[in-house]
């Protein structure tokens, strides 16, 4: 019974995934999946010859399809085959539709290696149907509160996937408390494996006064980091129970030269074609992974030369002579705002900040959430040279002006545009002196503007 | 009577542990508005657990929205200094607590996981923890004050018989979706908002500081600051963008409305 309800699952998957390939490209990432799912609940279950020693799941808060995404681009650099979900579709469906695609008529798996980015809200369905024999953590952060409520809600559910899960190797981020405090759970470190950057000239210091880190995930003491090499990731210790990140875990990047674009791990020299400090992370954890499965540094290189990321987290477009340069974040994710104000502080000439924060509209009900803004540090950004701002949106663009006039911008530099029309917004920026504009908006809103652009 | 000379002692408790939804942001109201009006807010924090707070010159003490678990931490700490915690209460400090903090200063919490969280009982109320997060805007009413702000409900509340809430839904779901939101006691102010709330409400920020201005000022002619219109025109533009927002939008089911 189990044999033809697989069977009937696979065909009907297959069968939909080639009827959404002939229609759009864009579409059919998860449907496929759902449809094989839904004929066979324990479809991922039932496909043969997956080895949890060649399945590796990347999850957490922020930077996992970035990192899913180079690994695999190594590993098939390096000559393996490699089935993943690089359209970004992180749950049990996109999950199924992806492996629709590396199963043969028969249900067997016909790739090296299964390599998922997994969405931590659904890993505990994923991995107890496909269970990993290599599991990432990028770290555990502030990240769509109306759904998650706070990091610990998150983190609850990893920490289960971790103890339930037998035999699992772990790749921890060394300077994400979170993520690394994770390793505590399996006895025997040689299954842990910690990642990390060294402090560099991109890194910073702990806001003066207003400086809030968070508790520590052991005890709830509050912890100190001395300093942070992304929003909420750096040096850390716990003074209370002694949790601390490791001045020298298992694989750690040094030598960072943005400029130069290089840095070195394990003693070898790499090229950082992406000279951001997340990506360092991103390469980190690539490094200590494709080491455990024998891909030696000269792959390694290539596959650094050649990788090519989707979606970058800056993107620019043309306006009346002028380049707008948007910063992608996400919504209710302080740490991404974060990273996003000390990219836009870096650039210390005269600019126009245009901040267009609009209401969360994921699910019924629409709220008017800002909260988060308050979890930034807009100071760097606001001593770095602000000729003006702009703030947009009908509902809340009033809470963003409130949040620059606390981070010091003087309200007459502060520009209100109580809209969500583009055609206004884009003659605003038009008629601000500066040519050097940043923008940060939903992606939705991007769109519409750049369209409008157009 | 001019406000120059005076001063405000806030009381940060434990800032990197009750970390959560930008609540850091009270306090820089509190500086802000107290600034506006001549008053120099002066901030202590309390870091760690620790650290021996001092409780004995706080006008103002202030526990921001935590994650539920650290919560019997914050409980057992605020417990061991009890004595002169509470003395500060009798005295007319004021304490003021956001989202799920509350079940540090209520009865008991019961988690979805069966454990529980043995709160100070300073406030009457039983909580019990949400087997889904509820996130949602949240207005509601104290006396003739309209307060605006948002919410991420992580803990129904009950308020026993006999303990007042701090004020009445006008939109949104409150302590349990019933009508009521937050609670008070004496000096001891409760609530679910966050925005951060005092941020958007500078009224509500202007009310807490007036009351400790009040027992500074111990029995001496005193006059309550005034709410000046001219100096909150964002905050004021923002809350009608916000009523009409939540006026217009799809309602969940469970919302609770009033007019």
């Amino acid at each position: 019974m189990n044999g033809l309800k697989f069977a009937a699952a696979l065909v009907a998957g297959k069968l939909c995934a080639a009827f959404c390939r002939a229609v759009s490209r864009e579409r059919g990432t998860n449907l496929p999946g759902a449809v094989a799912l839904r004929l066979d609940p324990l479809f991922l279950q039932h496909i043969k010859k997956i080895e949890p020693t060649k399945t590796i799941f990347v999850t957490g808060t922020n930077g996992k399809s970035t990192a899913n995404n180079m690994i695999v681009h190594a590993f098939q650099a390096a000559g393996h085959t490699v089935c993943s979900n690089l359209e970004g579709a992180n749950m049990k469906p996109g999950v199924a539709t992806a492996l629709l695609k590396s199963t043969t008529a028969f249900g067997r798996f016909n790739k090296d290696i299964l390599a998922l980015e997994v969405d931590e809200r659904s890993l505990a369905h994923i991995a107890k149907d496909l269970p990993p024999g290599h599991f990432c953590v990028t770290n555990i952060q502030k990240d769509q509160v109306q759904r998650n409520g706070d990091p610990d809600y998150i983190y609850q559910k990893i920490k289960a996937v971790i103890s339930e899960t037998d035999g699992l190797k772990l790749y921890v981020n060394n300077e994400e408390p979170r993520s690394k405090s994770l390793g505590t759970i399996i006895a025997g470190s040689s299954r842990v494996l910690s990642y990390g950057v060294v402090q560099n000239v991109r890194s910073s210091s702990v806001e003066k006064d207003w400086g809030v880190t968070m508790p520590c995930p052991l005890c709830h003491d509050a912890l100190s980091f001395s300093h942070y090499n992304l929003a909420g990731v750096g040096a850390f210790s716990c003074k209370f129970c002694g949790f601390a990140s490791d001045s020298a875990p298992g694989l750690q990047i040094t030598a960072v030269d943005y400029e130069g674009g290089t840095f070195v791990a394990d003693a070898e020299t790499y090229r950082l074609a992406y000279p951001a400090a997340f990506f360092l992370y991103n390469y980190a954890l690539c490094i200590c992974v494709c080491n455990e499965f024998g891909i030696g540094a000269n792959a390694l290189k290539h596959a650094f030369e050649t990788f090519t990321n989707i979606g970058g987290r800056m993107e620019v477009f043309a306006y009346n002579g002028k380049s707008i340069r948007y910063m992608r974040i996400k919504q209710e994710n302080p740490e991404t705002l974060q990273n996003a104000l000390d990219t836009m502080a870096e650039d210390r000439s005269e600019k126009v900040f245009v901040l267009g924060p609009a209401v969360v509209d994921d699910i019924v009900p629409h709220y008017s959430n800002t909260f988060y803004t308050f979890d930034c540090n807009f100071g760097p950004l606001v001593e770095s040279g602000l000729e003006r701002c702009i703030c947009f949106g009908s509902t809340i663009s009033h809470d963003a002006a409130n949040r620059l006039r606390y981070a010091g911008v003087p309200d007459e530099r502060i520009d209100i545009l109580d809209t969500d029309d583009d055609g206004e917004i884009l003659a605003a920026i038009a008629a601000c002196g500066s040519d050097n504009i940043y923008l940060i908006t939903w992606l939705k809103k991007y769109n519409q503007l750049k369209e409008h652009a157009r | 009577m001019s406000e120059a000379g005076k001063e405000l002692n806030i009381l940060w408790l434990w800032p990197d542990i009750l970390n959560q939804h930008g609540d850091r942001g009270n306090v820089m109201a509190l500086v802000r508005i107290c600034g506006l009006y001549g008053i120099e807010a002066k901030i202590k924090r309390v870091d760690r657990l620790t650290d021996e707070p001092v409780f004995e010159d706080a006008d103002i003490m202030i526990l921001g929205a935590g994650e539920l678990a650290v919560m019997p931490r914050i409980a057992g700490a605020l417990e061991k200094h009890s004595m002169m915690f509470t003395a500060r209460l009798h005295q007319g400090g004021i304490l003021f607590a956001t989202g799920a903090t509350g079940a540090a200063l209520g009865v008991h919490t019961l988690r979805t996981d069966g454990s529980h969280i043995y709160g100070l009982g300073l406030l009457d109320m039983e909580c019990r923890e949400r087997e889904a997060v509820l996130g949602d805007d949240l207005i509601f009413r104290i006396g003739d004050m309209n307060i605006y702000g948002s919410q991420i409900h992580m803990i129904d509340v009950s308020l026993a018989a006999g303990q007042p809430p701090l004020g009445k839904t006008v939109y949104g779901y409150g302590n349990d979706g019933g009508g009521n939101e937050g609670a008070v006691q004496n000096s001891i102010v409760f609530t679910n908002a966050l925005g951060p709330v005092l941020v958007k409400n500078p009224w509500l920020a202007l009310e807490l500081i007036n009351k400790a201005l009040v027992h500074k000022a111990k029995g001496q002619a005193f006059e309550a600051l005034r709410f000046r219109p001219e100096l909150f025109r964002l905050e004021l533009a923002s809350a009608e963008a916000i009523r009409v927002f939540n006026e217009r939008k799809e309602k969940p089911p469970w919302v609770h409305t009033s007019q």
